[in-house]
């Protein structure tokens, strides 16, 4: 009630400060002449009445100010013309206004960007409960090669774990397929998770609706049931609970949705990988008679096995718990007896791979930046105050409190930060929208990425760092000091001197530090780019077209049915004009076993990626043959041989040839119903090794055979042809002719895929370099700034040291060489820098040391050619003074 | 002879002002002069800082006020008590005789 009426009373006089004033004059005027009234009374004449009331009351204006300034509406009132003043004092100097809101917007905008998805990948963690006890489990052989283990693996795991506890709190496994349903255009292809029973419970997570599966719908032969991920609840249902209890036909089999996951929840869900997150989950009981590659115990299929650590259990414990049962399972399955070994990974270095240390040396670029762009706005700021001294010492003078102006230049600062911060954050709505778009599909939850409270307090917090940052100093020195020095002294004499000059070039070494430190990581990015991009792929990435295709289920589930589509479209696309060749490589990600006759029975066989391709292959891609023959159109009818790749004949054999040696390769597509079943044929010819997807790797060995002898259920195609871009429309007609319900896996693009791997992509390069750059800018600008402001200050000794006839190189020599001191100072900090922060890069780095000496000469060279030309236009001003204006100045 | 600074004995200045406007309401100069005359000189209201008190007191509710002729025929703002305002004025009363009693004690010791 009190306060209330307090409030009500103070805005009232806010908004009707006249009529309070009216009022408070009335009242004054009452009492004041109702005192002289009383004097008169008691006989004094009016005049010195009112002479006696006026000495003992003190003037009306000062009881009035009195009471004007003991409410708290005052204080309302002092700030908002603080804020006044402060909007006309930055709108008489739009270009500096403009600049300053530029600068910072640039900085707090694009280090809440990064925020926001530092935040999301780096520091919220991922949606399972207690992740950093998640982990996924690999079979390791003595040779360093990983592998997921199979489901009759896990099933042995699972049995033998359960006595000791303490370590494991529960096991799980995940095994990926593709599926498709029938959408407004043709199928859609969504990929489904057969998870075991108890993997919501290991993960964490509760259905958002509904519920996950009750032990009933976990049996073998139960009817199929469907758990949906909150993104297909969204786009196939609306978000609309009717989803509950409708049945999908997911492969043409009936299935009942029980539940939606919440929103965020995704397994498996992989960085850079094919792997889309899964649309929907079904108990792995259901499929297990069905489907080959969840009986065979050698044949590790698309899946995760994932541990839950027990409290208290770091995964040491948890890998000889495991290692002990893969002991005894090597006993029994001696020909599974060389993987040995068994690593634990955790579970969110495997979805977000090199994602982490890129973010991690994003968001220190982009905090060197902001650190940067405060840097020079303070020094801005400064020169302002100099500029301002004579008027603010002359408010001084007038009675104006130290803290009082300190306040009004906070404000100012305060207003430029807030404008600055308005405009981070459309900036940072803007940049995440643009990543969101950009890194979906190789940024695990990349959809969830949204500018929330978090970051939205983070761009606050940024934004009132930054004014306190720049303002504090500016506003210190420029309230303090000598008030009559200051109103004595002219225009040069009122700039602040010396110690001020030191503090400024200080800022500038401070800024050089961090743009040197800054350009070292790109030119080291840079430089490993460089050499990724010249590593030589083996074949001839010009001018091709790649594109994959699904074949539609049912209709193309036998192999001799998809097998005649890809054959007509291989002549559809063939036979197009202008292209020279059509060519299809299909084939799993995940190598395969080769197995020869004399290979020591105590070394684990060789590995190959498997590849079923077509007889146009070679000539298409332009890879070289080494030794034997290609394969021809009669091999694709009736298959007598592989061909190998380099790499693996030189594993196969130390010294002869490898042509006419029998291998046996184990059919290697988890759809088909042969899945697994050896085939055995002699070598026939070796080609060169490629780089087909990355660069950064050596070449895996590989083996290939007829595209006919194994039907791959989905296809790789490339076409070659001279201005390969403009061709794509006829390829996609092509294909969509030859059957229109054929969608594309990947649409057609001439786009190289060997820089997928996550090694300094293009994009963080790119991004990095922009940073360096706009680093070095600042900083150019800060020294430009430094310079001109002492050549400013000193234009009289200059003025008299050109009189006395110095030339006008001296005096350019004379102001560079000062302000290179500064830039010095600060490259020798900066280098030092580079090198403490060097530990952030090694990680995405190609062939590149963080001591590259061409990248450590470099940079500090160009730092210092910008440094000189950026002193150099003031100086050069400086040396064009006229002695005698300057002298007479004043 | 002390001129009231509000910021020293604000409590007082208030007490005093809810007293004298206990027996009937009046306009500023009308307080000022009565607290003077009553305790002969001692205490001497600075303009400024009563009306002020009057307005807070006035935004406590422990006042109200009207503008209304006063005696020489001149528009003058009358503040009367409320109830609360005489409320406040029974319990300051109290707490101002148990600490004067308390202080007196003290000294006399």
């Amino acid at each position: 009630m009190f306060i209330w009426r307090n409030f009500i009373v103070g805005v009232r006089t806010l908004l009707r400060r006249s009529d309070a004033e009216r009022d408070l004059d009335a009242e004054l005027r009452h009492y004041y002449s109702s005192a002289i009234d009383a004097h008169v009374r008691q006989g004094l004449s009016p005049a010195e009445a009112a002479r006696r009331v006026r000495a003992d009351m003190g003037s009306m204006e000062a009881a009035k100010e009195v009471v004007r300034t003991g409410h708290w509406e005052a204080l309302v009132e002092s700030v908002a013309r603080d804020f006044g003043y402060a909007f006309r004092t930055l709108g008489r100097a739009p270009v500096f206004t403009v600049v300053a809101i530029l600068t910072l917007g640039l900085g707090i905008g694009s280090s809440t960007a990064v925020f926001s998805v530092a935040d999301a990948v780096l520091l919220r963690g991922l949606p399972y409960r207690d992740s950093g006890r998640l982990m996924t489990v690999y079979e390791a052989d003595d040779n360093g090669h990983f592998r997921t283990p199979s489901f009759p693996t896990y099933e042995d795991w699972r049995a033998q774990v359960a006595p000791d506890t303490s370590a494991i709190d529960g096991l799980a496994f995940v095994r990926g397929n593709g599926f498709s349903l029938p959408g407004p255009d043709g199928p859609d292809q969504y990929i489904a998770a057969y998870v075991t029973p108890g993997f919501f419970a290991l993960m964490g997570n509760h259905a958002m609706l509904g519920r996950t599966f009750l032990p009933d719908e976990e049996r073998a032969g139960a009817s199929a049931v469907a758990v949906i991920s909150y993104d297909f609840f969204l786009k196939r249902y609306g978000a609309d609970a009717v989803a509950l209890g409708s049945v999908l036909d997911v492969d043409s089999v009936p299935t009942t949705i029980i539940g939606v996951m919440p929103r965020g929840f995704a397994f498996p869900n992989f960085a850079g990988s094919s792997w889309l997150p899964p649309a929907l989950w079904q108990p792995v009981s259901v499929f297990r008679g069905r489907q080959k590659a969840l009986q065979l115990r050698g044949l590790h299929a698309d899946s995760r096995t994932i541990v839950r650590l027990g409290t208290g259990a770091d995964s040491t414990r948890g890998v000889a718990a495991l290692r002990a049962i893969e002991r005894r399972l090597a006993q029994l399955y001696p020909e599974q007896a060389h993987w040995n070994t068994v690593v634990l990974r955790p579970i969110g270095e495997e979805l977000f791979g090199t994602v982490q240390p890129a973010l991690v040396l994003l968001t220190v670029a982009i905090l060197f930046v902001l650190l940067l762009s405060c840097a020079n706005v303070t020094n801005i700021l400064l020169a302002r105050g100099s500029a301002r001294a004579r008027e603010l010492a002359v408010r001084t003078a007038l009675g104006a409190g130290r803290w009082r102006i300190t306040r009004q230049l906070l404000t100012e600062t305060f207003v430029l930060t807030a404008a600055a911060g308005v405009l981070g954050l459309l900036l940072a709505f803007a940049l995440v929208g643009a990543v969101r778009h950009s890194a979906d599909g190789r940024l695990p939850f990349a959809t969830h990425l949204t500018i929330d409270r978090a970051a939205a307090l983070f761009a606050a917090v940024a934004t009132l760092g930054t004014a306190l940052v720049v303002g504090i100093l500016p506003a210190l020195r420029a309230s303090g000091g000598d008030v009559v020095g200051r109103l004595r002294g002219g225009a040069t004499a009122a700039i602040g001197g010396v110690g001020e000059r030191r503090l400024r070039g200080t800022l500038v070494a401070v800024q050089f530090a961090f743009a040197l430190t800054l350009l070292i990581g790109a030119g080291l990015l840079l430089q490993s780019f460089r050499r990724l991009a010249t590593v030589p792929l083996g074949y001839d990435a010009e001018n091709l077209i790649s594109f994959a295709l699904a074949p539609p289920s049912p209709k193309y589930d036998q192999p001799a049915q998809a097998a005649a589509l890809y054959r007509e479209i291989l002549e559809g696309t063939g036979s197009l004009p202008t292209v020279t060749s059509s060519a299809a490589a299909g084939g799993a990600l995940l190598p395969t076993n080769v197995e020869t006759e004399g290979w020591p029975a105590d070394r684990p066989p060789p590995q190959a990626l498997y590849h079923p391709v077509s007889a146009a292959y070679l000539k298409t891609l332009r890879v070289p043959l080494i030794e034997g023959r290609w394969f021809s159109d009669d091999d694709m009818r009736s298959p007598v041989g592989f061909v190998i790749n380099e790499r693996l004949a030189k594993t196969l054999v130390s010294g002869g040839s490898v042509i006419g040696r029998r291998i046996t390769v184990h059919r290697s597509s988890q759809a088909r119903a042969d899945f697994g079943q050896p085939i055995t044929m002699p070598v026939i010819g070796i080609v060169a090794d490629i780089h087909e997807y990355d660069r950064a790797n050596e070449p895996e060995p590989e083996v290939f055979l007829p595209y006919t002898l194994e039907v791959w259920p989905w296809m790789n195609f490339v076409v070659r042809a001279p201005n390969a871009a403009r061709v794509i429309p006829a390829v996609v007609r092509a294909v969509h002719d030859t059957d229109p319900a054929v969608r594309f896996r990947d649409k057609p693009s001439v786009e190289e895929r060997t820089f997928a791997g996550l090694i300094a992509p293009p994009f963080l390069t790119s991004i990095i370099s922009g940073f360096a750059a706009c680093a070095l800018l600042l900083a150019a600008v800060g020294l430009y700034g430094i310079v001109a402001y002492g050549v400013a200050q000193r234009s009289r000794e200059v003025g008299i040291r050109i009189a006395l006839g110095a030339s006008e190189r001296s005096v350019v020599a004379l102001v560079v060489r000062e302000g290179l001191a500064f830039v010095l100072l600060g490259a020798v900090v900066g280098l030092a820098g580079a090198m403490a922060s060097s530990r952030l890069i090694t990680s995405l780095l190609f062939e590149t040391r963080t001591t590259d000496v061409q990248t450590l000469v470099a940079v500090p060279i160009l730092l210092v050619v910008v440094a000189v030309v950026s002193s150099y236009l003031p100086a050069r001003r400086a040396a064009k003074t006229d002695p005698v204006l300057a002298m007479r100045a004043d | 002879m002390a001129n009231i600074s509000t910021d020293v004995i604000q409590g007082t200045l208030d007490m005093l002002i809810l007293k004298t406007l206990s027996l009937e309401p009046m306009h500023g100069f009308g307080v000022s002069r009565r607290i003077e005359e009553h305790t002969r000189g001692v205490f001497r209201v600075n303009p400024g800082s009563l009306l002020l008190a009057f307005q807070r007191l006035e935004r406590d509710s422990m006042l109200d006020a009207e503008w209304r002729l006063s005696d020489n025929n001149r528009r003058a703002k009358f503040y009367r008590l409320t109830r609360k305002g005489r409320r406040q004025l029974e319990r300051e009363t109290t707490t101002w005789a148990l600490r004067v009693g308390a202080i007196a004690r003290l000294l006399e010791t």
